[in-house]
């Protein structure tokens, strides 16, 4: 059953926040919502905690709606971004809070309490913080408090705003990994939301990208990234670079190459739109042959190397992505000039209001016939 | 559907509008009413005696004058708290609230038992021919004396916000301590200068207890308009000339909140874009 | 001045540097001795002059003891009013966006910027025997002019605002969060009141009551207006120190130095309040 949230929209004066926004959360799922800072994700998740009412929409709960619920009686935990710890109260306290202050018929007996305390704790590997202060703890330790104490009211939904955003990048990582098992051995329903993209597609089953207050693509974490569905996602997520070319024929003109256009209806699209990813701009197998490129830059980054390309007809360098080795067997330095093949283009089309409607990925006109493989590279085709 | 998530916004307004109903703006429209009615000639009947106009002018101008020398002198000591460490620093900090926390009529006996003739310094400035007390001086005096912690404490956290980098971003880029001083912190600090001059200018126009008792209230030379009103009430049970001279009071005050408000907006844009 | 030793703030410290610190500083504690410290001084000093047994009795005197009572009684019904107006004010104004918040601001700071004798003036153009209600007060036996309720009222518009303005620039800056923290959790309005807001305010809190209080006790100028100054009823300490300074003058300055006891004991706790904070921040 789990949550379906359906046509959502919430506007503070005249900006949008949310933008006819629907979505279904299974059972046990572990979602993410991603998006830029002002995409409407925030919103979203102060919605669901029942922290913000929207302005149409309904959020259900195995058919009941959640809406009419308040906000202490929903059930949802929620982790603010930095928290929102008592600062006065120890970590054992915190986390006893939501215990503490259930209307006394409900509120479980003190050494309930205390027993459920400390198991919680337990499972968050802070036992033995349990009689310290929040300031006394380090950001990764005070976040899996907050975590702590969102569990403790048993929630059936868990929200996490931006759960690493306030960590430095080494505990983030290792964060990463023991929430993804931690959700793994609780099966709570689960949504977070980031800006980052590793995060989401690393962590979560299904991720829903937000732009803007409309949800641009939901899908996991493969799909989004192997197939975007709309510009934004490609740009975003994909680290898409838009290219310019001409259509001709249907086929499309680009860098001295004619790209076969088909299965894409041209005549439907208002504006079309052409990227391609970094790691599909690869270094041609034979000199001559494939688009030339200048390397103005390169970077090594953890056994990949990242050139930045100046290409005719673009201003900006274009970002490639290529195994160290093969660059290695290549050889050359920032300066040379280079012959490049676009793997893969993608390109999408878009109606008058800036809908896509179309969306294909083509292959290099060569495909299939230049499989020719070079002394020191496979070609897959 | 209301979106006041966090509960009690019925309960905690609905008082808060309640007790300024009834204790602010109930009394406050009394007054406005009582002005209104006695229409711009009678107001001006009240108004417009040699008297009346003496103590206007006496408390506005001193007032004005000792807004002035409290920026002065808050700026002063204001800096030398925040950037200077000295034995007895957090004495002499405590010390800048005295005159908020000191009732005003102890205030005032004891600035003129101080500086009246017989007075510990009174006694040594009277032969060098500088009186204060029973002068517009000592007003000027009880003002800048009330007036003063206001600027101290609208100046001191912004000082202390603004310590170090902005003047080290400065000097990096080759500002002398002067230029540093007039080009970077003065014209930052200009808002909360203007702020805390509009308070300690609220306070010392509306001032009574510290004022009278140094004052000494001589006809058209020390009388300030507050000791008119309470005159007009306590001896003359003339409550329309009272009520007139406090609208006069009244209005000025309100000026003066508008300001501070249009001030504080000014001070937020800056702080914002910092 | 030798006990001065500034730190150096920036850059090296060149001769001319020190001498403008030494000047500044100076500067800032002559004006702080000449006009802060030597007044205060001199209330105690007059307070004595005539010796110790004259001090006693001029305290003793029944009238003055009816003035303190009078005083405290009155703090005691102000203060917590403006007390729970302060909380009232700060929980409306800080956790909800409203429209008309920006006018109730300004409406929060109007007594401080108000003249107290204005204030009192306008209590009497509404109780007074000619004023709005006072027909209808006269007829129902209720004195609120020249007695206790008037000198309450006074009291309380003059500090209305001490409380709130203490509270809400502390809760704006703590931001909502920790309250919606504890609405997510489960508690409702008091628990989160009581268990959340209240202790991460408290300091703040007992400062803006301190201050409530020291005016209130200590008021002159709105007070005055609508007492009537009778003597032994209706005279709070400061219009006693008053009616005392035109007969008596060193009795006068022992009455007063009671309200300059209570305004240093003020000064000293709010002093002691911040290093409790201070330390309390280091720790949490």
């Amino acid at each position: 059953m789990g949550i379906q949230i359906s046509r959502l929209y919430r506007r503070f004066g005249t900006f949008v926040a949310l933008d006819d926004v629907s979505l279904t959360i299974g059972d046990g799922e572990f979602v993410a919502v991603l998006g830029p800072s002002g995409s409407g994700k925030t919103s979203l998740l102060r919605i669901l905690a029942g922290l913000d009412q929207p302005d149409a929409g309904s959020v259900q709960r195995d058919g009941h709606d959640l809406l009419a619920l308040d906000a202490r009686r929903r059930g949802v935990g929620l982790v603010f971004q930095h928290y929102a710890l008592f600062p006065h109260m120890t970590v054992a306290q915190n986390v006893a809070f939501g215990l503490r202050v259930r209307p006394w018929r409900l509120r479980p007996k003190a050494a309930v309490i205390k027993a459920s305390v400390e198991t919680l704790l337990r499972k968050v590997e802070l036992d033995a913080l349990a009689d310290r202060y929040p300031a006394q703890l380090s950001g990764g330790q005070r976040q899996r408090v907050a975590l702590a104490r969102a569990l403790a009211i048993e929630p059936r939904l868990l929200l996490l705003d931006e759960p690493f955003g306030a960590l430095d990048a080494q505990v983030r990582v290792n964060l990463r990994g023991w929430l993804r098992e931690f959700h793994r051995s609780l099966g709570i329903t689960t949504l977070f939301v980031t800006h980052d993209q590793d995060e989401a597609l690393e962590m979560a089953d299904r991720v829903v990208v937000m732009n803007r207050g409309r949800i641009e693509q939901i899908g996991t974490p493969q799909q989004i990234y192997r197939q975007p569905a709309t510009p934004f996602v490609s740009r975003f997520i994909a680290r898409g670079q838009a290219l310019s070319g001409q259509v001709q024929d249907r086929h499309l003109h680009l860098l001295g190459q004619a790209w076969s256009l088909d299965g894409f209806d041209t005549e439907d699209a208002h504006e079309m739109t052409v990227h391609v990813q970094p790691e599909d701009i690869q270094l041609a197998p034979r000199y001559g042959d494939g688009v030339k490129a200048q390397v103005i830059g390169l970077r090594h980054v953890a056994g990949t190397v990242r050139a930045h390309l100046r290409v005719e007809h673009r201003d900006e360098p274009l970002e490639a992505e290529w195994n160290e080795r093969d660059w290695t067997r290549h050889g050359g330095a920032a300066g040379d000039v280079v012959d490049v093949h676009f793997q893969a283009l993608t390109v999408f089309g878009t109606d008058r209001e800036g809908h896509v409607r179309q969306r294909v990925t083509i292959h290099p006109p060569h495909a299939g016939v230049s499989v020719a493989v070079g002394p020191w590279r496979r070609v897959e085709v | 559907m209301s979106r006041h998530v966090l509960p009690g916004f019925r309960l905690s307004t609905g008082y808060t509008l309640a007790v300024l109903g009834g204790c602010v703006l109930l009394p406050l429209a009394a007054l406005v009413w009582t002005a209104c009615e006695l229409g711009p000639s009678g107001w001006w009947a009240q108004i417009g005696t040699r008297r009346v106009l003496a103590s206007l002018r006496l408390s506005f101008g001193a007032a004005l004058l000792a807004a002035t020398i409290d920026v002065l002198l808050g700026l002063l000591v204001a800096w030398a708290l925040v950037r200077y460490r000295f034995a007895f620093r957090r004495v002499c900090d405590a010390l800048v609230d005295l005159p908020f926390a000191l009732p005003t009529a102890v205030a005032g006996i004891s600035l003129t038992a101080l500086y009246a003739p017989n007075g510990w310094l009174g006694s040594r400035l009277v032969p060098l021919g500088i009186e204060v007390a029973y002068t517009r001086l000592g007003v000027l005096l009880a003002m800048v004396f009330v007036g003063l912690p206001f600027v101290v404490r609208t100046l001191q956290p912004v000082l202390e916000s603004m310590e170090g980098d902005l003047e080290e971003a400065a000097y990096t880029l080759g500002a002398s301590p002067v230029q540093r001083f007039f080009r970077v912190v003065l014209p930052l600090l200009l808002p909360t200068l203007l702020t805390g001059y509009a308070l300690a200018l609220a306070r010392a126009i509306g001032e009574y207890g510290s004022v009278v008792f140094i004052s000494g209230n001589r006809l058209f030379r020390t009388e300030i308009a507050p000791y008119l009103i309470v005159q007009k009430i306590d001896s003359q049970y003339d409550y329309r000339g009272a009520a007139a001279l406090s609208a006069v009071m009244l209005t000025a005050s309100l000026l003066l909140l508008v300001t501070m408000a249009w001030l504080q907006r000014w001070t937020h844009r800056w702080a914002v874009q910092r | 001045m030798a006990a001065i030793a500034a730190v150096v703030s920036i850059g090296r410290p060149s001769r001319s540097t020190r001498v403008a610190r030494l000047m500044l500083v100076g500067g800032a504690i002559s004006v702080l001795i000449g006009l802060l410290v030597l007044p205060l001084l001199t209330i105690f000093a007059q307070a004595l002059s005539q010796g110790v047994a004259f001090y006693v009795d001029a305290i003793g005197q029944p009238d003055t003891l009816a003035a303190v009572r009078l005083t405290l009684t009155v703090a005691a019904i102000a203060v917590p009013l403006n007390l729970i107006f302060g909380l009232a004010a700060a929980w409306s104004m800080t956790h909800f966006q409203f429209r008309g918040k920006a006018l109730l601001s300004a409406l929060i700071d109007l007594p401080f910027s108000v003249s107290p004798v204005v204030a009192g003036m306008m209590l009497i153009l509404i109780y007074g025997k000619d004023g709005w209600l006072g027909a209808w007060l006269e007829a129902h036996g209720v004195q609120v002019i020249f007695a206790l309720p008037g000198l309450v009222l006074a009291t309380v518009f003059v500090t209305l605002p001490f409380v709130a303005r203490e509270l809400i620039p502390l809760m704006q800056a703590q931001g909502s969060e920790q309250e919606e923290a504890a609405l997510t959790l489960g508690a409702n309005g008091w628990q989160i009141f009581f268990r959340v807001t209240l202790p991460r305010v408290r300091w703040a809190l007992l400062y803006g009551v301190l201050l409530c209080n020291a005016r209130a006790m200590g008021e002159f100028g709105a007070v005055y207006v609508v007492s009537g100054h009778l003597r032994g009823i209706t005279n709070t300490l400061p219009l006693q120190v008053d009616q005392l300074y035109q007969e008596n003058f060193t009795a006068a300055f022992a009455a007063a130095s009671l309200l300059a006891s209570l305004t240093v004991l003020t000064l000293g706790i709010k002093r002691f309040l911040e290093w409790r904070q201070s330390g309390a921040s280091d720790r949490h």
